[in-house]
């Protein structure tokens, strides 16, 4: 795998709050998902990849340099910030205008990639002209996004970009990623909304208390959970009956009863070896079965089980 | 493995520029400083002055007159309105939480700083130089004797007073937030301190140089006794200390972190 960032052991502290902690790990091309609660170390780690803060011990490089005042580098880096700090005052084509010009694009230039991008982020042109002060927290995050695609950068930088965007800007954000990754940008991404970084990442960072608790592909993390037991839902007409049989079969670690209901909440050991056994330890124990419903291994779950 | 990763073919050009990157933030700066929150503050600090010594002082009063466009507006408002414009210029920033658009464009962190700074002079030189020209017409109004020689010195000395407050004050904004209090002190501790004392010592003082070019003029030298010995070593030694505050500027805010968490913590 060619690496773009690469980071070795790296830590980052306020004082004795610690922001990231000896953590060491490789982000490739693509879309990669950074996956933390508040105060993990999500947006540290983004500053230390922009350049914008320098490491307390270890070694961060992004395309094999590091960032802090590299001007060569930052050429190739696109920056979204969590916050929806924007310059307010302004209106959206001229604070594009003036960063594409601050960022190296010629005059004439500037002013095309800023309605250009402004366009791209599908940001309504009768808003291009109000100043900036007036948008929405969506409308925010759109020229966010626009400013950091402006030099079109080969690494995108995105702290929380779906916040503040309702369901269709979400879908509209994603599909713009995609096809920026499409087209060859890599593009680190953090968010709250699990399932959306789910949909788009191939690969993920899981970040709590400033370590890294799970890294790589998605696909190679859920592997590594083979071992943790999986909580399954079973409507069914006999659940005592059922329950008995499925633990003298040796295949659950618990279970939760809700007779009044037929309602059976088991926790398998191997879900694999579970699954393979399902049909004929139902058929043995003569009970109807209803509705079975699994708490699937989505990244939620994943992130849930790694952060407790 | 780490690799070299060679950029994309890109469909825009770059070619990052101190004088491109200016521009740039020549557009913000202008943009912003004219936007409808801050005109009418921009308007009255422009206006103020001028208009409380034109109700103030009578026709001929030429004491009265230089004692608001010398002693108030010019070693005394000039220096604070430089300190809160250059002294804000990255707090601003910082406190808005935009830093971090800038700080992550391809430019040293210095050229910001420099290029940041240009803009807040020359805007400050701009306002300087209107307000200026409006205590002279205040002046000239007030039939002051020897205001159209004074004109000349006072606005010269103008350029270099806003020249050297503003890089102090930016060099200031830098080390702390709470820059105004620094501002006050140095005040305080050289001007009106070191500033006074009469031996060379007061070559650290911004003001005492002031106070020379200024007693170029024939009225000066005759209400507040100011010689104009060694002007062109006091020009020189602005212009010295100008150049070292936005060296000192530049150094700090290249190798020192700045960051918004930090900053709303303070």
């Amino acid at each position: 795998m060619n690496t773009i960032i690469q980071a070795r052991e790296l830590s980052r502290w306020y004082g004795i709050v610690m922001g990231l902690n000896n953590v060491s790990f490789d982000i490739g091309p693509g879309l990669t998902g950074v996956v933390g609660p508040n105060g993990a170390g999500k947006s540290t780690l983004f500053q230390v990849i922009t350049g914008q803060l320098q490491p307390s011990s270890g070694v961060l490089t992004v395309f094999g340099e590091r960032p802090w005042n590299n001007p060569q580098l930052l050429q190739r880096i696109g920056y979204c910030p969590e916050r929806e700090s924007i310059a307010k005052e302004l209106r959206p084509v001229a604070w594009l205008e003036g960063l594409g010009l601050i960022s190296g694009l010629r005059a004439q230039e500037a002013r095309r990639r800023a309605e250009q991008m402004l366009e791209k982020v599908k940001l309504a042109r009768e808003h291009w002209t109000k100043r900036m002060a007036q948008f929405s927290k969506g409308m925010r995050q759109r020229v966010k996004l626009a400013q950091a695609l402006l030099h079109e950068p080969d690494l995108l930088i995105l702290d929380e970009p779906m916040n503040g965007l309702d369901p269709m800007g979400r879908q509209e954000m994603a599909q713009i990623l995609k096809e920026l990754a499409a087209q060859g940008t890599s593009i680190v991404i953090s968010s709250h909304i699990l399932a959306e970084l789910e949909a788009l990442c191939q690969s993920i960072l899981i970040l709590n208390w400033g370590r890294i608790l799970a890294s790589g592909e998605q696909k190679d993390i859920r592997a590594d959970l083979k071992n943790w037991s999986e909580q399954l839902s079973i409507r069914c007409s006999d659940p005592e009956k059922l329950v008995r049989h499925l633990f003298e079969a040796g295949v659950l670690v618990g279970f939760d009863l809700e007779s009044a209901d037929g309602l059976l909440h088991v926790r398998v050991k191997d879900p694999e070896h579970f699954y393979g056994q399902w049909l004929r330890l139902l058929h043995e124990s003569q009970t109807e079965v209803f509705e079975i419903r699994s708490a699937n291994r989505s990244l939620r779950r994943i992130f849930e089980k790694v952060t407790t | 493995m780490s690799a070299d990763i060679d950029p994309r073919a890109r469909s825009v050009a770059l070619r990052p520029t101190f004088w491109g990157a200016f521009r740039g933030l020549w557009l913000l700066a202008w943009r912003t400083q004219l936007s409808l929150r801050r005109l009418p503050l921009v308007l009255a600090s422009l206006g103020l002055i001028p208009i409380l010594a034109y109700a103030t002082v009578e026709d001929e009063a030429t004491r009265p007159f230089f004692h608001w466009t010398v002693e108030f507006y010019f070693l005394l408002g000039l220096p604070l309105y430089c300190l809160s414009v250059c002294g804000a210029m990255i707090r601003d920033e910082l406190q808005s939480d935009t830093l971090g658009f800038l700080s992550t464009r391809p430019m040293t962190r210095a050229r910001l700083f420099l290029g940041k700074f240009l803009c807040n002079f020359i805007w400050l030189q701009g306002l300087a130089l209107l307000c200026g020209l409006l205590m002279v017409a205040v002046g000239w109004t007030r039939a002051i004797s020897g205001i159209t020689a004074f004109a000349l010195i006072f606005l010269a000395a103008q350029f270099l007073a806003v020249l050297s407050y503003g890089a102090l004050s930016s060099l200031l904004g830098l080390i702390h937030q709470r820059y105004m209090v620094l501002g006050f002190i140095y005040g305080f501790v050289v001007e009106v301190g070191i500033g006074q004392i009469p031996t060379n010592i007061n070559n650290l003082s911004l003001s005492r140089h002031l106070r020379t070019i200024l007693g170029n003029d024939r009225t000066i030298q005759d209400l507040y006794e100011w010689t104009p010995d060694r002007t062109l070593f006091s020009v020189a030694a602005m212009l010295a200390a100008s150049a070292l505050f936005l060296a000192a500027g530049a150094v700090l805010f290249t190798f020192r972190e700045y960051h918004q968490s930090e900053e709303m913590q303070k």
